[in-house]
């Protein structure tokens, strides 16, 4: 009878050690993910200097990249600028500050360029390459994930 | 005859890429901005439990169905933009390959302010009736392997959609949204392999005539609602064999027009979309002084489900209910419920499976079903799509 009662609790204590263990490694997973999403770098709103605007609002952000807000207040035309193909920045972009599937995306310019009543954003490789395109064309806008910027750039802020 | 049509339009597109070419290694920077250019190929695995569905399918495994297309466009002088795409397409074995200049034409916005354009477009252009008709041919761009045959056919897809003629167009933007009209005015290309429907009259000489297109739409594509009205009326001329008793009766002045009047509606959210369309279309044939007129009401609604940034499922159901008296009306019943998915592993390549359980025999290619109403109304047909972009 004794046996039997020291049987289970020793069988009771092994399986919670286990269950310790156990849960404990899907804390450090969670944590894991938790903590990569958290400190992700955000994608910031990058436009040349020559844009006036400190800041936009979403509907306007979206305007612009679907396309249909072509020039800024003053009159200067809207270069758009984006990565090309499956690019893991355009797709948190597109995700996480449009709120649309790249696809979504990808038909709208479709529809614009092939019936002639708009063109599609300039697509770029690397974030180097956006960051010197966005410098070097007025009326520029883009996005990074990394913090560089130049005396040609700004962040636009998003409302 | 559908060559001689094409050939002008053809040499244009032809100068105007060599012109685009040679800019590209000279003064590119001066004459032609944001040049673009796309280009697909699918191929369709059909199995159909009756009939000929877009392929040879009746009861077997058929690999008829491909296309493939060269889009391209390029802005000439800052504001000049050229667009055209070149198409092939093969829907059935008898249908052969179908290669055409689909559209090509020049489009000019004569005035344009932070949130106005008024625009010309000139040449052979997409008709952008409904909401997907612009974008109907490449299969990334469209929901599902075929579009939904009561609004879109492919039945008469050339002689319906392609034409030569101007547009005006306008658009008034408001923050996401967008208020836009215009106005089509054409000559439809006619294609004498879609008369088939009318065979019993030995149709011939089926030529474009006229045809007027009007839309208004107002909305976002993916955010909230948009909607459309469409009223499209393409009328055509044809030479008909009229049997009367014994007696068979030359008419070489017979005209053909179609009335549609389309109203559209989706509601788009980040994850899934409802999309419904209906047409109203009366069909008219008028011959020796008198007509033969043909009413039907169509629509469909579809959900889409964007699962995750590869994986989209889809439902539609897809009617057309004939009405009139001068026809028979079972044979072109049509309603279609299906269901589908894709999968884009990655910008490139697109896989999409789907099953379509339909009743009826309406929106049938006759040249490919020459017996179609002696079968059963009640078939299924399973679908599966291979698609690749550059």
């Amino acid at each position: 009878m004794l046996n039997k009662q020291s049987f289970k609790k020793t069988l009771i204590s092994k399986l919670m050690i286990k269950l310790k263990r156990f849960f404990l490694l899907v804390a450090a997973l969670l944590f894991i993910v938790i903590s990569s999403d958290v400190y992700a770098e955000p994608i910031r709103v990058i436009a040349n200097s020559s844009v006036t605007l400190e800041q936009l609002k979403l509907k306007d952000l979206r305007s612009i990249y679907t396309m249909k807000k072509r020039l800024w207040a003053e009159g200067e035309p809207v270069s758009v600028f984006v990565y090309s193909g499956d690019n893991a920045i355009h797709k948190t972009f597109c995700r996480e500050l449009l709120k649309v599937f790249p696809r979504q995306l990808e038909s709208v310019w479709y529809r614009l360029v092939y019936s002639g009543t708009g063109a599609s954003p300039i697509r770029v490789n690397s974030e180097a390459e956006m960051l010197e395109r966005v410098a070097n064309t007025p009326g520029a806008i883009g996005y990074l994930q990394s913090e560089s910027l130049n005396e040609k750039t700004k962040i636009i802020t998003i409302k | 005859m559908k060559k001689q049509k094409l050939l002008p339009l053809s040499s244009f597109f032809i100068l105007l890429f060599s012109g685009t070419c040679f800019a590209n290694s000279s003064s590119q920077g001066d004459w032609f901005k944001q040049t673009n250019w796309e280009a697909f190929v699918s191929q369709s695995a059909i199995y159909s439990s009756d009939y000929n569905f877009l392929s040879q399918s009746d009861d077997t495994l058929s690999f008829d169905m491909r296309e493939a297309g060269i889009l391209f466009s390029t802005i000439v002088r800052e504001k000049l933009t050229f667009s055209t795409q070149v198409l092939g397409r093969k829907v059935s074995e008898d249908s052969g390959n179908d290669f055409r200049v689909d559209y090509a034409f020049l489009s000019y916005p004569f005035y344009q302010t932070q949130n106005n354009t008024l625009g010309v477009r000139l040449g052979r252009i997409r008709s952008s009736y409904g909401f997907y008709n612009e974008t109907r041919d490449i299969p990334h761009t469209r929901t599902g392997i075929v579009m939904p045959q009561s609004i879109y056919f492919d039945m008469t897809r050339n002689s319906f959609y392609s034409a030569d003629g101007v547009e005006l167009y306008g658009f008034r933007d408001f923050a996401n949204r967008r208020l836009a009209a215009q106005v089509y005015v054409s000559k439809p290309i006619a294609d004498d392999n879609e008369t088939g429907g009318a065979e019993f009259l030995d149709p011939s000489n089926f030529d474009g005539d006229k045809s007027l297109l009007a839309k208004i739409s107002y909305g976002s594509e993916f955010d909230g609602f948009r909607a459309a009205f469409t009223y499209y009326r393409p009328e055509y001329h044809v030479d008909l064999l009229i049997p009367i008793g014994p007696v068979i009766v030359s008419d070489t002045g017979a005209t053909v027009y179609s009335e549609n009047m389309l109203t559209s509606l989706e509601y788009n959210q980040f994850d899934w979309s409802v999309t419904a369309e209906y047409l109203r279309h009366k069909f008219q044939v008028k011959s020796l002084g008198s007509k033969i007129v043909a009413y039907e009401e169509a629509f469909y609604i579809q959900g889409l489900f964007r699962l995750n940034e590869q994986w989209e499922a889809y439902l539609r159901y897809d009617s057309t209910e004939p009405h009139g008296d001068d026809i028979g009306e079972d044979a072109f019943n049509w309603d279609d419920i299906n269901i589908g998915a894709s999968y884009r592993p990655n910008n490139n390549w697109l896989i999409r499976a789907e099953i379509h359980y339909i009743e009826g025999q309406g929106r049938l290619l006759s040249r490919d079903n020459p017996n179609k109403n002696l079968q059963d109304p009640y078939w299924t047909a399973a679908m599966f799509q291979v698609a690749y972009k550059w």
